[in-house]
C-alpha cells in the first residue's frame, strides 16, 4: 500500500484507540523550576515539543524539579478524585486557577472526542 | 504511527501555504476597501508596517460598525484559525453571500459600511470616487442608479449587491429583458475573425425572449428592421449609448470574473480582454457539450464602425438559472472525483502530475499560464458558492480539461484550483490539528517575561499543565489561547468524523491517491461548514 494508504490506516487505528480511552479523564498540574529555551521551542515549532518526554525523561529528578500542584481524575461512572498540594504559594494558587480552567477545557475536548466517535457511529461505520 | 505522521507532514509541506503567503492577499483586500495606501514598490518591514496599520484601522472600524456579530466572529476563529483576519476582510468584500445592511450610511459617514457600499457600486461602474471617501451625493447617486436597475428601494438594492447573482436576476426581471442585445464598439481591429451578422442571431435572440414577445416585436421595428443580412446601424449606435448597454457589459464582465474567464479591468469598455473572454466562455460551453454557436451569440454588425452585437439575454438567462440552483460545491467536487475514479491508470497518473504542477503555482501565488492577456484586475474572485454554481455546468469536463491542459479554459481551471485550494488549505489545517490531537501532539505554550505555562492535550493522558512563576496576566492570556484551541479542535474532530467514512472507503477501494484524498477532504470540510452554518442559523 502507498504511504498515503498506510497513513490513513494508521489514523483509523488511532481513532480506535481513542474509543478505548473515553472511560476516564485526567488533568495534572505541575509547577517547577524547569528551564525551557523559548527560542528553541519557537524554532522547532510547538508540535516538535513533547511535554510527556520532559516528564518521562526526568523521572529521577521529578520530585526535585517538578512539584505536583493538583491532580483530578473523573471516571465514566461519575466517581471523581482530586489531589491538591497543601500550603500553596500565591503563584501556585494561580496554577490552581489554571488547573480548574483546564479541567473544563479537558471536558470540552473529551466531549468533542466523544461527539467525533458518535458521528462516526452515526455514519454507520 | 510513523505512516500517519508522514501523511500529515506531506500534507503540511506540499499542500499548505507558506506562513507569509496571506500577506499580499490581505494587502489586496485592504486596498479594495481603501485602507491600504498605494505602496507598490514597498516591501519587507515597511510593507508589514503599512499592512499592520491598515488592518488595525479596518478592525477598529469593523468593531464600531458591528457588521459582523460576536458569535460569527467566534465561529470564524474556530473554523479558520490561521486566516481569521483574511476571512473578516473577505466577508466585507463578498458579493456572493455578502453582509446585509440594516440601514444605509448617513451623509458624511466615512465608516466601513460606506466603504463596502462604495466597493460594491464601484465594481458595477456606478461609483468612481475613492472608496474611503465620505458617503456623499456621489455615493447616493450611484446607489439610486443601481436602484433604478433593480426597481427596488436603495436599501434593498445595497443588500442585493451583496449577492451579485440575485442582483442579476432582479435586474433581468426589471430591465434586462428590455435590452436583450448589447452593442459593443471596439477601439481597435479585432485580433480574431468574428462571425458576420445573419438572421441566425436574430432568431436566437427571439428564442431567449420567450414570454417577452413584445420586446422582440419592437426590435423587429428598429435594430432588426432590415433583411436577414443587415441591421440598422443608426439604431445600433443609439443602443450603444444607452445606460443599460454599458451596464450589461459591466455586469457580464463581473460574471466572467466570477467564473474565471475574465482577467482584465472591470470597466464596461470593450477591449480585446472582454472580447476574448466572451469567446472563451462560448468555447467552454461548447467544450462542455452545450452547443453555443458564435453566429447566435457574438457577431460583427459593421466592420467599418467596428460594431458588434452580443446576445446578452442568452447569458443573462443562464445566470438566472445558475442563481436558482442550490450550492453546487459538493456536487462539482463529486463529479471531478467520479471522473478521476473511472479514468484509466495512465490518465490518473497524468492528471496527478498536471494537478500537482498547477497546485504548486496556485499555492505559491504564482501567475499560472492562462494564455490570457493581462489587464488591471488581477485579483481572483473570492466567493466559493457563486463560482461553483457556474463551475457545475462544466463539472464533468474539469478532469479532462486539467488532464489535457486545455488553454482556452486555463483561466477557469486556475480559478477552480484556487477555490479548491482555499477550501483544502483550511481543511488540511483542521485535519492536521485533529490528527495531532489523536496522536497526543497538541501543546499550547505561553511565555512572557521568564514566565511559562504549557498545556498538553492528549487522548490518553487528557491534560497536563506545567507552569513556572506565572501571574494572573499570563494565566489570562494562556486561557484565551486554550479556549481558541479547544473551539478549533471541536471543528477538527468533526471534520475527521466526516472524513472517516471516506477514509475507510478509500482503503477498501484500492485507489489511494492524493488528488482523490484532497477532493474528499474538501468535500468533508464543506459538509462540516454547512452543518455548522445550519447550527448557527437554527
Amino acid at each position: 500500500m502507498s504511504k498515503l494508504g498506510d497513513g490513513l490506516k494508521n489514523l483509523a487505528d488511532k481513532v480506535g484507540d481513542a474509543i478505548d480511552d473515553l472511560a476516564s479523564l485526567e488533568v495534572t498540574t505541575y509547577s517547577g523550576t524547569f528551564s525551557l529555551s523559548y527560542d528553541t521551542l519557537k524554532a522547532k515549532g510547538i508540535s516538535g515539543f513533547k511535554i510527556q518526554n520532559l516528564i518521562e525523561n526526568n523521572q529521577a529528578n521529578l520530585q526535585a524539579n517538578l512539584n505536583l500542584i493538583a491532580y483530578s481524575r473523573f471516571e465514566i461512572d461519575s466517581d471523581a478524585s482530586n489531589i491538591v498540594k497543601s500550603n500553596l504559594t500565591p503563584q501556585e494558587q494561580t496554577l490552581i486557577e489554571a488547573h480548574k480552567a483546564m479541567v473544563q477545557s479537558a471536558m470540552e475536548a473529551r466531549k468533542a472526542t466523544f461527539e467525533m466517535i458518535q458521528k462516526m457511529v452515526g455514519l454507520d461505520l | 504511527m510513523q505512516a500517519v505522521q508522514d501523511l500529515i507532514q506531506k500534507l503540511d509541506e506540499q499542500y499548505l501555504p507558506p506562513n507569509d503567503s496571506t500577506q499580499n492577499q490581505k494587502a489586496a483586500y485592504l486596498s479594495d476597501l481603501g485602507y491600504m495606501p498605494d505602496i507598490a514598490e514597498t516591501e519587507g518591514e515597511v510593507f508589514d508596517q503599512f499592512l499592520d496599520q491598515a488592518y488595525a484601522l479596518f478592525y477598529s472600524d469593523l468593531k464600531q460598525s458591528m457588521l459582523i456579530d460576536a458569535p460569527t466572529q467566534t465561529r470564524l476563529k474556530a473554523l479558520y484559525p490561521s486566516e481569521y483576519e483574511l476571512k473578516l476582510l473577505e466577508m466585507c468584500l463578498d458579493i456572493d453571500e455578502g453582509i446585509q445592511f440594516k440601514k444605509l450610511p448617513a451623509f458624511g459617514d466615512q465608516d466601513l459600511k460606506t466603504r463596502i457600499l462604495h466597493y460594491r457600486l464601484n465594481l458595477l461602474g456606478l461609483y468612481s470616487a475613492p472608496i474611503n471617501a465620505y458617503f456623499s451625493a456621489v455615493s447616493y447617486n450611484g446607489l439610486s442608479k443601481a436602484a433604478s436597475f433593480t426597481g427596488k428601494t436603495t436599501l434593498s438594492t445595497a443588500n442585493l449587491l451583496a449577492d451579485i447573482q440575485q442582483f442579476t436576476s432582479v435586474y433581468l426581471k426589471n430591465r434586462g429583458y428590455q435590452h436583450p442585445v448589447v452593442i459593443m464598439q471596439l477601439a481597435d481591429e479585432p485580433t480574431t475573425k468574428l462571425e458576420d451578422y445573419t438572421g441566425a442571431f436574430k432568431r436566437a435572440v427571439k428564442r431567449e425572449l420567450s414570454g417577452y414577445e413584445e420586446v422582440f416585436d419592437e426590435l423587429k421595428k428598429s435594430l432588426f428592421k432590415r433583411n436577414d443580412d443587415k441591421v440598422d446601424v443608426q439604431d445600433a449606435l443609439e443602443l450603444l449609448h444607452s445606460d443599460d448597454n454599458s451596464f450589461i457589459i459591466r455586469l457580464i464582465q463581473v460574471h466572467q470574473w466570477i467564473g474565471g474567464f475574465y482577467h482584465g479591468s472591470i470597466d464596461g469598455e470593450v477591449g480585446h480582454v472582454t472580447l476574448s473572454s466572451l469567446q472563451h466562455v462560448i468555447s467552454s460551453y461548447n467544450e462542455s457539450g452545450e452547443s453555443v454557436d458564435e453566429k447566435r451569440t457574438l457577431v460583427m454588425l459593421s466592420e467599418k464602425d467596428k460594431l458588434l452585437a452580443f446576445n446578452a439575454i442568452f447569458f443573462l438567462n443562464k445566470y438566472k438559472l445558475e442563481q436558482q440552483q442550490s450550492d453546487k460545491t459538493i456536487s462539482t467536487l463529486e463529479a471531478v472525483n467520479n471522473s478521476y475514479q473511472s479514468a484509466s491508470p495512465e490518465d490518473q497518473e497524468q492528471f496527478e502530475t498536471t494537478f500537482n504542477e498547477q497546485w504548486t503555482n496556485v499555492a505559491q501565488g504564482k501567475p499560472t499560464n492562462t494564455g490570457e492577456p493581462k489587464g488591471f484586475f488581477h485579483r481572483i474572485f473570492g466567493g466559493i458558492k457563486a463560482f461553483f454554481k457556474k463551475a457545475f455546468r462544466f463539472a464533468r469536463k474539469i478532469f479532462s480539461w486539467i488532464l489535457k491542459g486545455i488553454k482556452k479554459v486555463a483561466g477557469f481551471i486556475t480559478n477552480f484550483l484556487k477555490k479548491l485550494y482555499d477550501i483544502i488549505k483550511e481543511a488540511a489545517q483542521h485535519f492536521i490539528e485533529g490528527v495531532r490531537f489523536l496522536l497526543g501532539k497538541t501543546t499550547i505554550l505561553t511565555h512572557e517575561n521568564q514566565q511559562s505555562l504549557i498545556t498538553h492535550f492528549d487522548v490518553d493522558k487528557d491534560v497536563l499543565n506545567l507552569g513556572t512563576q506565572i501571574d494572573n496576566s499570563l494565566l489570562k492570556s494562556h486561557l484565551g489561547k486554550v479556549d481558541e484551541k479547544v473551539s478549533s479542535l471541536k471543528f477538527s474532530l468533526t471534520l475527521i468524523a466526516f472524513l472517516f467514512k471516506t477514509i475507510r472507503a478509500i482503503l477498501l477501494g484500492g485507489i489511494v491517491a492524493w488528488p482523490l484524498f484532497l477532493f474528499k477532504l474538501a468535500k468533508s470540510f464543506k459538509q462540516v461548514i454547512d452543518s455548522y452554518k445550519q447550527i448557527a442559523t437554527t
